[in-house]
């Protein structure tokens, strides 16, 4: 991972350690590490608007500046600006455009690719859902991954963007919102040069995926064994997608054990297109193992064997805030 | 818990939103034990809960689901595990913009996780709807101390979304109820 250091120039106690807190969650999240450092020795500066000595010092620097404004502030007119307060995702996003300014060939150099030609050279007119997924696919965990920065898919109705480092989409708000109740189509991703990306938003690997599988054949997805046994990382960040009380029990029940297809469809009883669903959005955003089942270390438990002691009250419970039978 | 108890708890930092949730779901005023907020610099509101929130929802056949919501402040740390004893689940509520919001997630976390025995959901609140930036470098930065609670982003104004955060722990509890042992 790159590591890049920013230093703070006149910047408020509240406003740097806001910022120092964002960098220790974004550490990791980002193709750069950030640290802090003193100005001199730093590869990027956040400045405060106001003049002063300290901020009149750095005004004529070659280093790259953001400047900090007041929201009662007029906006600055320098390249990069954050308006205080801001959220972790402002400065991601204003760090990462900064971060392509140090290092101006990764984004500007035409890409090339060593993918194979079935993946990820197809025409753009290609609308076969399952072609979107296998490519991803492939780019992701096959056997040539993603060689170039930037993959694009065509759909009707505009075109999904796919970061290959970070691992994330960009794309027009709109699109991304019809995404979620609609059936949108996405041809195979292919290489392409940085896209224009103004007033496009990201979409995490884990949405986009959750967003496509509704659409995909029934079953597993052709590179998941149904003999596996299938045990989930973390519980995926659902934002604002939709979510059922059997994705939730599936959350719960494979976060706890590695299970097989089988043993989840009898403890949690989920539909099997649910459960199906879930698992391949889950493998396709890095968030489910899936080996090979040891059957002789799987537990043998059904829904029906266990003891419950609040069976009753919980659905007594449901039935109350009215939540899904 | 005797028989036929259950009891929920809200925890985490002031002016997160455990009084507002709690109110969304009881069936009768919230029992609050405000008092005047001298520590403005942590949140800016007039009253903070300094001993308990209480609230109930009625259950035909059963005494019912009791509501508690911790005190924020770390002063009233005492008062947690009092709290927290023969619960049935830990609602954490975070201030998704607060500056301190790692340092929050660790001492909430920390003081009611109980190595995994107590089912737990995280909400955090203030965030806008596309940022999964901070849900998940949340959830990642738990799952490295193999601390592995569902992370969901919330406004606890829209009882939907408190709904919700019931809906992930009632799941948690019935999976802890099928015995399966850790993995």
């Amino acid at each position: 991972m790159k590591q890049q250091r920013l230093g703070f120039v006149g910047l408020g106690d509240d406003t740097a350690s806001a910022c120092l807190s964002m960098l220790k969650i974004m550490d990791g999240r980002s193709g750069i590490s950030w640290s802090l450092s003193d100005p001199d020795a730093a590869d990027v500066l956040m400045v405060a608007n106001e003049s002063t000595d300290e901020t009149r010092r750095w005004e004529h620097t070659s280093k790259p500046r953001i400047v900090v404004y007041h929201h009662n502030e007029p906006k600055p007119s320098a390249s990069h600006v954050l308006q205080h307060p801001f959220r972790v995702m402002q400065l991601l996003s204003v760090l990462e455009d900064v971060a392509s300014l140090l290092a101006p060939t990764q984004s500007q150099t035409p890409l090339k690719t060593d993918l194979p030609p079935s993946s990820i050279q197809a025409g753009a007119e290609a609308a076969d859902v399952g072609e979107f997924w296998d490519s991803l696919h492939e780019l992701l965990y096959g056997d040539f991954p993603a060689a170039a920065h930037w993959y694009v898919a065509q759909s009707d109705e505009g075109e999904l963007w796919l970061d290959a480092r970070s691992r994330r989409f960009m794309a027009d708000p709109l699109l991304l919102k019809r995404m979620m109740h609609h059936n949108i189509r996405p041809g195979v991703l292919r290489a392409c040069n940085a896209p224009a990306t103004e007033g496009a938003v990201a979409c995490s690997l884990f949405a986009m995926s959750w967003m496509i599988t509704p659409h995909l054949p029934a079953g597993l997805s052709s590179w998941i064994s149904a003999d596996s046994a299938f045990q989930l990382l973390r519980w995926p960040s659902f934002g604002s997608l939709a979510k059922s009380r059997s994705d939730l029990t599936l959350c719960a029940l494979l976060t706890k054990k590695a299970l097989t297809r089988d043993q989840v469809l009898s403890l949690s009883q989920a539909a099997e297109d649910d459960t199906d669903r879930f698992i391949n959005a889950c493998a396709m955003s890095g968030l489910m193992r899936y080996d090979k089942a040891d059957l002789q270390t799987l537990p043998g438990v059904s829904a029906e064997a266990a003891g419950s002691r609040f069976g009753g009250l919980i659905k007594g419970l449901r039935s109350r805030l009215g939540l899904s039978a | 818990m005797t028989e036929g108890e259950f009891k929920i708890i809200f925890t985490g930092p002031m002016g997160a939103g455990k009084t507002t949730a709690i109110t969304a779901l009881s069936d009768q005023e919230c029992v609050s034990t405000d008092v005047v907020n001298t520590d403005l610099e942590q949140c800016d509101k007039a009253l903070t809960t300094a001993a308990l929130d209480y609230g109930h929802i009625d259950i035909p056949g059963a005494s019912g689901v009791r509501l508690y919501g911790t005190p924020g402040q770390e002063r009233f740390r005492f008062m947690w595990p009092i709290l927290a004893s023969n619960a049935a689940g830990v609602i954490v509520l975070l201030n998704g913009q607060h500056p301190d919001l790692d340092e929050h997630l660790s001492t909430f976390v920390d003081a009611f996780w109980e190595g995994g025995r107590m089912p737990m959901v995280i909400g955090v609140g203030r965030l806008s709807d596309d940022d999964f930036f901070t849900i998940d470098a949340i959830t990642e930065a738990l799952v490295e101390r193999n601390i592995n609670p569902p992370v969901l982003s919330v406004d606890v104004r829209r009882k939907d979304d408190v709904l919700l955060l019931v809906e992930a722990l009632l799941c948690q509890i019935e999976v802890n109820e099928l015995g399966l042992a850790e993995a």
